[in-house]
């Protein structure tokens, strides 16, 4: 018979009743914030067929509100076919109406709803970092940005983060002070460990040098900076002892970062994929690499060319509903991403599987016969073949790419023609290959840094 | 010093006595109790052992009574949107819309009917074939009497779907007659009116799961010293959240069995067996067979005798053995055996004998009631 292993840490709630130390009574916050733990901790292990069901439930709601309330979506409904929002189907839905960044970029105020339920709360505005280079303002209410941190505060649990040590992010817009505790969601529930914070355009010298000197437990932060700290590293020797969990957004991570993080920083990889508007869309699973579709709190569709939807293994355009905003819903919202949806997991968990995100449009390779592609440039050859510090594929034409570097001196012919050839190899074109060495390469205005940017049109102009 | 309290200092406090309870009443209550806590709520009692107690609670106890009741429906896989019905003493015969309010506040559910455990088996039969419940709460015993009827007469409740003990050890052969004749699981849980639930059944497997986020539950030798693995003691419990009425070390007059670690990765402590609170069927000249459990208000508010045992003679004569200071007047046994005929609902004869003392069964709590009739 096998014999499970108690757990043996678990974080110290706060209780707000004198004398009750455990179990705890948290505040009003935080019992909120525990009984949606509860939800969420059930419905992760329902089937995928009930945890739909109870989608188009929330989905009708919120098609019933923006239908009646928000005025861009007032005739939305009839394009699906419906009379009501109560017959609203999966089918069905596939019908309503694409939305596109610009058209909120455009006439935002047709987006927000005239009658937001009292008991949702207050507006809470954002401004998204516009990776894509459009910044865009949206509306969310109190409940959304509840749902939002109860997705992170679950993140917390599947990756088993200790709520008793220092927590480190590094990130686009930061308070210029530390923090005594980790914020919310986490301080309404547990008594936390502190919280320090770093911009990312800080020089990565300076950040590894940081995150030495702080020591944390847990670290938060873009991928494609975690990569380049892990480099700097690993090349000068001198790693953060403490970090026992990393967790990475932004493009979606590759074996190879997991695998840098395990062995340069004895650290647990857990990635995230986010969107500013909505907050996380899905999470890495506990045991897999993986991500899970937070079902409870989007509808993620991954979609063909021709609109009807992927199968496991294909690659389409994601669209995204936010299940929970009635001050500015966001319905089938376009992220300009592309995905590819997995087989179930065999970790039980009824949440839908992403194998696959490759980022925005602008993430995908072509070639002159018109292939389209993830450019999958996390290659071991590349720290083997030349001395190179950091870099960034552009393709410029079908035919056309640019290797953009920084390094500590030019490369040599030899380099670059080894170079080429693996990349012509990997990337299953005979590209025309040419090489720019830089200062530096900097980031898009949210602190993302692109790996590969396509600077050809989109050929579904989606953008 | 209290700071200083440990597993092993902890075993020095004084054991607090079932008489002592009742003995000291006002003096255990808290003179000051945090407002946060809410209440006083008077909780409760239990005469299981023929010593009724009162005790005075606060919401904040009662509510995590409830959440280990809330627990038990998870532990379990209840489906909530489902009829529950409840079998026990005391209550109406009547229709909620809800299982209750330790869950109604948080979860929809479907509704609960309850019957009160003095009707007659026959006719709980009937009602539950009428109420077509999914799950069924009441004695492991009075359970056993109802698929027994079950079998003899051929009717079987549709859409049963598990059923709930609670209060006395399971019968042995309890779970087999479920899977048997119903074709349903058994889930036990062992509870005392003074605290509520103590433990529940572990959801894989037959023992109990002590509770220990409600209370700190202690098994005991003779000497004082805990019990190993496979050893039987007596319980000693204590309650960790009521700040009314603080119940610690308190001896429940039941023995349990302690058990090893669950293989299920529970880190709760184990009860392999409870033994104790024994009780058996009355009947009364219509034949009709019930369990004669009186509400301890009955007795309190009467005549606040200290103990007492019910001895059925013949199918009309009941005995009443009671310990109290003085012989009771006849006007408290003429008021007494009005409350009690009110209760089993038959116009039985007492007689009434004054005792030294109530000795207990063997190896378990004083039979609250015996009967001499060849009621099987």
């Amino acid at each position: 018979m096998t014999i499970r292993e108690p757990l043996r840490r678990e974080p110290t709630a706060l209780s707000v009743i004198p004398g009750i130390e455990w179990p705890a009574r948290p505040g009003a916050a935080g019992q909120t914030m525990l009984a949606a733990q509860f939800q969420l901790e059930q419905s992760q292990w329902w089937q995928p067929s009930d945890l739909l069901d109870h989608q188009m439930r929330q989905l009708r709601s919120l098609a019933r509100h923006a239908s009646a309330t928000v005025p861009h979506y007032r005739e939305h409904l009839a394009y699906t076919g419906n009379a009501d929002a109560e017959s609203l189907t999966p089918k069905s839905f596939l019908r309503w109406p694409v939305l596109h960044k610009k058209q909120i970029q455009q006439s935002g105020d047709q987006f927000l709803s005239t009658a937001v339920p009292p008991e949702h709360g207050e507006l809470r505005w954002i401004t998204t970092s516009g990776s894509t280079g459009q910044p865009l303002r949206a509306a969310g209410t109190d409940v959304s940005v509840f749902f939002q941190h109860a997705l992170v505060l679950r993140s917390q649990f599947w990756y088993g983060l200790d709520h008793n040590t220092k927590f480190a992010t590094i990130r686009a817009s930061v308070p210029d002070f530390p923090l005594p505790d980790w914020g919310a969601p986490a301080n309404a529930v547990f008594r936390t460990g502190p919280l320090v914070f770093l911009s990312v355009f800080e020089d990565h010298d300076k950040q590894l040098e940081w995150l030495c000197r702080e020591e944390p437990a847990c670290l938060l932060a873009h991928n494609t900076n975690l990569r380049a700290l892990l480099q700097r590293s690993h090349a000068g020797g001198v790693a953060p002892k403490r970090l026992r969990n990393v967790l990475g957004f932004g493009d979606m991570a590759s074996p190879e970062l997991r695998r840098m993080a395990r062995e340069f920083w004895n650290a647990s990889f857990h990635d995230t994929y986010s969107c500013s508007e909505i907050g996380t869309l899905a999470l890495q699973c506990p045991q897999h690499e993986h991500l899970h579709i937070q079902s409870e709190r989007v509808y993620l569709e991954v979609l063909r060319e021709d609109g009807t939807p992927c199968d496991h293994g294909e690659t389409g355009r994601v669209l995204v509903t936010d299940l929970h905003n009635f001050a500015m819903p966001l319905i089938r919202y376009e992220l300009g991403d592309y995905a590819q949806l997995g087989p179930p997991c065999p970790c039980g968990r009824g949440l839908p599987v992403l194998s696959h995100i490759a980022g925005r449009s602008g993430h995908i390779g072509t070639d002159p016969t018109g292939r389209r592609y993830f450019p999958h440039l996390n290659f071991g050859f590349w720290a083997t073949l030349a001395p190179i510090l950091q870099r960034q594929i552009v393709q410029h034409t079908p035919a056309e790419i640019e290797v953009r570097y920084v390094a500590d001196r030019e490369l040599s012919a030899g380099e670059r023609s080894s170079l080429t050839h693996e990349l012509q190899t990997a990337m299953r074109y005979p590209y025309d290959i040419r090489y720019t060495r830089l200062p530096e390469i900097r980031r898009g205005p949210g602190g993302k840094f692109d790996d590969f940017l396509s600077l050809i049109e989109s050929p579904a102009g989606k953008n | 010093m209290l700071a200083g309290l440990n597993a092993q200092s902890f075993l020095r406090w004084p054991i607090l006595a079932r008489a002592e309870v009742l003995a000291s009443g006002p003096g255990l209550h808290a003179r000051h109790i945090p407002a946060e806590h809410g209440g006083p709520v008077e909780s409760t009692s239990t005469g299981s052992t023929g010593h009724p107690v009162k005790v005075v609670s606060t919401e904040t106890a009662l509510f995590n009574q409830g959440a280990i009741t809330a627990r038990s429906h998870l532990w379990y896989g209840m489906n909530f949107h489902t009829k529950v019905a409840v079998i026990r003493r005391g209550v109406e015969d009547a229709t909620f819309p809800d299982w209750g309010p330790a869950l109604s506040d948080a979860i929809a559910t479907g509704p609960l009917v309850t019957l009160d455990l003095i009707e007659g088996i026959p006719r709980q039969l009937e009602w539950l074939c009428r109420e077509a419940p999914a799950y069924v709460l009441s004695m492991g015993n009075n359970l056993r009497s109802l698929i027994l009827e079950s079998r003899a007469t051929g009717r079987k409740p549709p859409g049963i779907r598990a059923l709930l003990s609670y209060a006395v050890p399971l019968p042995p052969d309890l779970r087999e007659l479920a899977r048997e004749v119903w074709d349903v699981p058994v889930f036990d849980t062992y509870s005392c009116g003074e605290l509520g639930p103590l433990a529940l059944q572990c959801p894989d497997g037959e023992h109990l799961h002590v509770q220990s986020e409600r209370v700190l539950l202690e098994i005991l030798r003779d000497d004082g010293t805990p019990c190993e693995p496979g050893e039987t003691g007596r319980v000693i419990v204590t309650d960790l959240h009521n700040f009314a009425m603080p119940m610690i070390r308190y001896a429940l007059g039941d023995y349990a069995e302690a058990g090893e670690t669950c293989t299920c990765g529970r880190g709760l402590p184990v009860i392999r067996r409870i033994a104790g609170r024994h009780i058996n069927m009355a009947v009364d000249p219509t034949g009709r067979r019930f369990w004669p459990l009186i509400r301890p208000e009955r007795w309190l508010d009467t005549v606040p005798i200290t103990q007492r045992q019910m001895i059925q003679r013949t199918s009309s004569l009941i005995e009443i053995r009671y310990v109290f200071e003085r012989d009771l007047a006849d006007a408290e046994k003429t008021s007494l055996a009005a409350s009690l005929n009110e209760s089993l609902r038959y116009r039985f004869e007492y007689e009434f004998v004054r005792v030294q003392s109530i000795d207990a069964a063997l190896g378990g709590k004083p039979q609250e009631f015996i009967s001499m009739v060849d009621s099987a």
